[in-house]
């Protein structure tokens, strides 16, 4: 049942009032950090970039919105997507730098926190949307713009990659 | 297809508490960025708001209290002069997450509304919402009895229910088929409470 979110949408759109603004909030604000901390592998300032910036792209696209999906599968595509193109700009990071950061995970292996941040994006993304949010493929076929079968496909490869990086890790 | 992860491995894979809270700073940060880019508009004084303004607080309340009508009226909150005969049976009604989106919303909470008030009136009647997020609880694995759900929105997910009396299964089918939730094409789901 979509009708709390499209009512309070419909009343923030009307008057831009900041209490229809923090009731929205309050219905999504604890599950978009959950899973920014898990894209940004832990990381708190970028996941409160993330989630800033996809409050604010959810707002401004609100009036287009046509609730094809829930709100909360659209907003977790925006964070998806906001995640990638950080991850694009720091691609984009000279050599040097690069480096070092490739360094850093090659040090923090032994750390059992961020295998996570090992994971190519592609197998990251499916992995924790399926296996640790319990996203079904349909939903995640949507918010990654993919097919379900496709994201069958990569939740397969992600769990092997995964297994590898644990058994690289205890050899 | 490679096994789903075990217990141990999904342990492994978290990379923060499941249950760490959002920093309560960050509203604050948002709200204050939103006003910088008008997104949030300073409240005017009562006087001079338009109409249109004030009937959109006004929709603001009703919705806020409409959207609480599952939870407003328990069961025998209904007063005692209007109590059905005691042979009644109840029954329940799950109500799936699977209804198309409302063109008015505002107005699809004002019909569930009317309809549980219709029912109200005559039977002992109530119900309520659930959150979107969860937990399932599962027998089956030992090791991993519970799982966090995020969102239970798919199809055959519930999301909220009604519980009413009626003198046997053809009132309470009839009733059932009276409500709202199937103008929007949405499931229901009636049973019968064993007493």
């Amino acid at each position: 049942m979509n009708f709390i979110d499209q009512a309070l949408v419909t009343t923030y759109l009307r008057t831009r009032d900041e209490t229809a603004f923090r009731l929205l909030y309050s219905r999504h604000a604890q599950a978009l950090w959950n899973m920014a901390m898990k894209l940004a592998a832990g990381n708190n300032s970028q996941a409160e970039e993330m989630v800033q910036d996809t409050w604010l792209r959810t707002i401004i696209g609100l009036s287009s919105f046509e609730w094809k999906s829930s709100l909360r599968t659209w907003m977790i595509k925006i964070l998806i997507n906001r995640w990638r193109e950080m991850n694009r700009k720091k691609s984009e990071v000279p050599l040097e730098e690069s480096h070092m950061q490739s360094h850093a995970h090659t040090i923090k292996i032994n750390d059992p926190q961020p295998l996570m941040a090992l994971l190519p994006e592609g197998y990251r993304t499916v992995l924790l949307l399926h296996d640790l949010e319990g996203y079904k493929h349909e939903e995640i076929a949507r918010m990654l713009d993919i097919a379900p079968g496709t994201s069958k496909s990569q939740l397969h490869q992600a769990r092997r990659a995964f297994r590898n990086l644990i058994q690289k890790e205890n050899i | 297809m490679e096994n789903p992860l075990t217990p141990e491995e999904k342990k492994r894979l978290q990379i923060h508490t499941p249950h760490e809270r959002v920093p309560a700073y960050l509203i604050t940060k948002i709200i204050k960025k939103m006003k910088q880019e008008n997104l949030i508009l300073e409240p005017k004084p009562l006087l001079t708001r338009s109409w249109s303004g004030l009937a959109a607080s006004l929709l603001l309340g009703i919705g806020l209290f409409a959207a609480g009508y599952f939870t407003g009226k328990p069961d025998g909150s209904r007063d005692s002069m209007a109590m059905p005969a005691p042979k009644a049976s109840k029954f329940i009604l799950l109500v799936h997450n699977d209804d198309l989106p409302a063109q008015d919303p505002m107005q699809q909470v004002r019909e569930y509304r009317a309809w549980l008030e219709d029912i109200q009136a005559k039977r002992i009647a109530g119900g309520e919402h659930l959150h979107s997020s969860g937990w399932i609880l599962s027998g089956k694995n030992r090791e991993n009895r519970v799982e966090a759900r995020p969102e239970f929105m798919g199809r055959q997910e519930l999301g909220g229910y009604f519980t009413f009396e009626a003198d046997n299964a053809d009132e309470a089918l009839a009733i059932a088929k009276t409500c709202p939730h199937l103008n929007y094409q949405g499931t229901l789901e009636l049973r019968e409470v064993y007493r």
